[in-house]
């Protein structure tokens, strides 16, 4: 397997701009906020339950079996965001193994996010992101563009906006509610 | 699903190639060597290699399908399985002589929020809330009670005039603005319900209302045997959760170290306990022979003890399909969502409603 | 899901295979375990046998049904296994 990088031509500049902290998440909350409202400030507030973490070994699993023969390097971030990497030829390149891509925007945000930390927050520029799912054979490139990249304080700003509401958004029903570890907290 | 293990026998639970061994004495009526008490005493026993020897048996419990371990029978422990059940969030329910829940070997709680945490001592602080949660835990034990009551006013028992006054309780039960006012009027619910149970129950055996430490005949060995198992479930569900064991309701937090169980199993006491009861007697299952009769009391025996847990655990695996999830879900299940609804009610996302048979 | 597995395993990594599938399933005789299994402890369980077993030599084969309803079993001689939760 060979991950490549390609340029594009909307890349964002190299420039980083002053971040404050204080509105750094872990990059599963930019993946929740793309989820549910709901699950993102219950999950804040630590408000979680076993299930997920039944889901979390399944993903783990996914990700040995399917970089038996590749070599990634799982990086914790300021204790901040998990990461994992792969060199390749075309320079550094973050992957997120996901099972299916049923809620393919919600990743590519977290990877997106990824992207934006180590470029904003650490300075490393010229990373390349992927979104792989394995079981479909599927893998989405993810490029930090400049238009992306200013999205991406919004979005940090709404989700610190949602976690610090007093009370948590009540749930909306959508169709993927069955599959989630929430489902019960939900809708009983 | 994971499941809970009930251990009758007297015996010891190791540690053994990751997982949990039981081992006990294939002759029961010999004494147990390794039990930790012989005729009221101690007794050292070395236990290493006690699975191999030829007069003893093990059973192997599947580590990773454990919910939890309920010693019912003189279980002993040893350090290694104490650290490894807890690391594996596994809790163990200890029983004692008269089949009454003793204590838990409680591992270290893992789903800690301080948000619910907060939120939870808040409604115990707050008067009206604390009154209102209170009256919730009354009124669904009274319900409960009350579809017993017209389950068999149905199959031809008469008990117009107790399902009327339980009725008129209920909707009384605004008027009270102490706990420890609901708290009587929940005994008094109790002791009109308990006077029925010689017109449900076959006349096998006696009943002149309720009597613990310990129980005076057998249907109150078996109230107090089914409330204890119960309270060791319900302790599990809440596990599960954020619900902080300690701050309860309806009960004064004083009460026991785990009193939330107490308001909890409340309201699935008619429904899992007594009809445990209700059918084991009517069904001729369980029978005089299944007691010891000492000078001060009656207790189940380890054959009462078996087909209580019995029935009472294939109860708990019975599944029911819930209205609002549209999914099946176990009557053990339903505990765990009651914990739900109630970290709901703290979170102001839905006011508690309490369980009520729907079926 | 109920899994029934069966293995035939180098003499070496025999009780390797018992005491890993011992964590998840009832033993039920030589070789064989049973049980029922939610979607990520049958992962684990696979991923913790592939990781035990020589590929090339070893074989493991799990019979994989819906629920424990989906089979009938019937054990002529001696029932060895050890099932049920009542002890």
């Amino acid at each position: 397997m060979v991950l490549q990088g390609q340029s594009n031509s909307t890349e964002s500049s190299d420039e980083t701009i002053e971040i404050d902290p204080e509105i750094l998440v872990g990059g599963v909350k930019v993946n929740y906020y793309f989820h549910c409202k709901t699950q993102l400030w219950l999950f804040s507030h630590y408000i979680t339950y076993e299930q997920e973490s039944d889901l979390v070994i399944a993903g783990k699993i996914l990700e040995k079996e399917s970089f038996k023969n590749i070599k990634t390097k799982n990086l914790l971030i300021d204790d901040k965001i998990s990461l994992d990497f792969v060199k390749s030829s075309g320079g550094l390149v973050v992957v997120d193994i996901k099972k299916s891509s049923k809620f393919e925007e919600a990743h590519i945000y977290q990877v997106l996010y990824y992207l934006w930390y180590l470029k904003n927050i650490k300075k490393v520029l010229k990373v390349k992101g992927i979104v792989a799912y394995p079981s479909e054979r599927k893998r989405t490139e993810v490029n930090l563009t400049a238009e992306k990249e200013s999205e991406m304080l919004r979005i940090l700003e709404e989700i610190n906006k949602i976690i610090s509401l007093p009370e948590s958004p009540k749930p909306v029903y959508k169709p993927y509610c069955k599959s989630c570890a929430y489902y019960e907290f939900c809708w009983v | 699903m994971k499941v809970n293990y009930y251990i009758l026998r007297n015996g010891k639970l190791l540690r053994k190639e990751n997982t949990v061994y039981f081992v006990f004495a294939k002759d029961e009526s010999q004494p147990q060597p390794f039990s930790a008490e012989v005729d009221g005493e101690e007794v050292e026993v070395e236990t290493e290699n006690l699975s191999e020897k030829p007069e003893y048996e093990r059973r192997i419990l599947p580590i990773e399908q454990i919910n939890s371990i309920f010693g019912i029978g003189r279980v002993s422990i040893t350090s290694g399985v104490i650290s490894f059940l807890a690391k594996q969030k596994i809790p163990v329910h200890f029983f004692g002589y008269y089949g009454h829940y003793e204590s838990t070997l409680y591992p270290h709680e893992s789903l800690l929020s301080g948000e619910m945490h907060i939120r939870q001592a808040a409604y115990y602080l707050d008067r009206m809330k604390r009154l209102k949660l209170a009256r919730k835990f009354v009124e669904g034990a009274a319900k409960n009670i009350l579809r017993n009551l017209e389950y068999y006013q149905n199959e031809g028992k008469n008990l117009n005039e107790e399902i009327i006054t339980i009725k008129n309780h209920i909707a009384n039960l605004d008027q009270y603005n102490d706990v420890s006012e609901l708290m009587a009027i929940e005994g008094t619910i109790r002791n009109i319900y308990y006077g029925t149970f010689s017109k449900i129950l076959k006349e096998t055996f006696q009943f002149e209302g309720r009597t613990k430490h310990p129980p005076e005949n057998p249907i109150n060995a078996m109230i107090s045997f089914g409330n204890s198992l119960l309270y060791g479930v319900t302790i599990n569900a809440i596990y599960h959760t954020q619900l902080d064991q300690t701050i309860s309701f309806l009960h004064e937090p004083s009460e026991r170290r785990f009193s939330l169980s107490l308001d909890i199993s409340e309201i699935f006491k008619p429904f899992l306990v007594d009809r445990t009861i209700f059918k084991l007697v009517n069904k001729d299952v369980i029978t005089e022979n299944d007691f010891v009769k000492e000078l001060n009391g009656c207790l189940l025996n380890k054959s009462g003890k078996e087909k209580f847990v019995r029935d009472f655990d294939e109860r708990l695996k019975t599944t029911i399909k819930h209205r609002e999830l549209g999914r099946n879900v176990s009557y053990e299940r339903l505990i765990y969502l009651e914990c739900l609804k109630l970290c709901k009610e703290f979170l102001s996302l839905k006011p508690y409603e309490p369980f009520v048979i729907w079926w | 899901m109920y899994v029934i597995i069966v293995y035939d395993v180098s003499v070496e990594r025999v009780s390797k295979v018992c005491n890993f599938l011992r964590c998840f399933l009832a033993w039920v005789q030589n070789s064989v375990f049973e049980g029922e299994l939610t979607d990520s402890q049958f992962l684990r369980v696979e991923s913790g046998l592939k990781e035990i077993i020589d590929e090339n030599v070893d074989s493991v084969r799990i019979y994989i049904l819906r629920t424990s309803d989906a089979v009938k079993i019937k054990t002529i001689g001696v029932e060895k296994a050890q099932l049920g939760t009542i002890i």
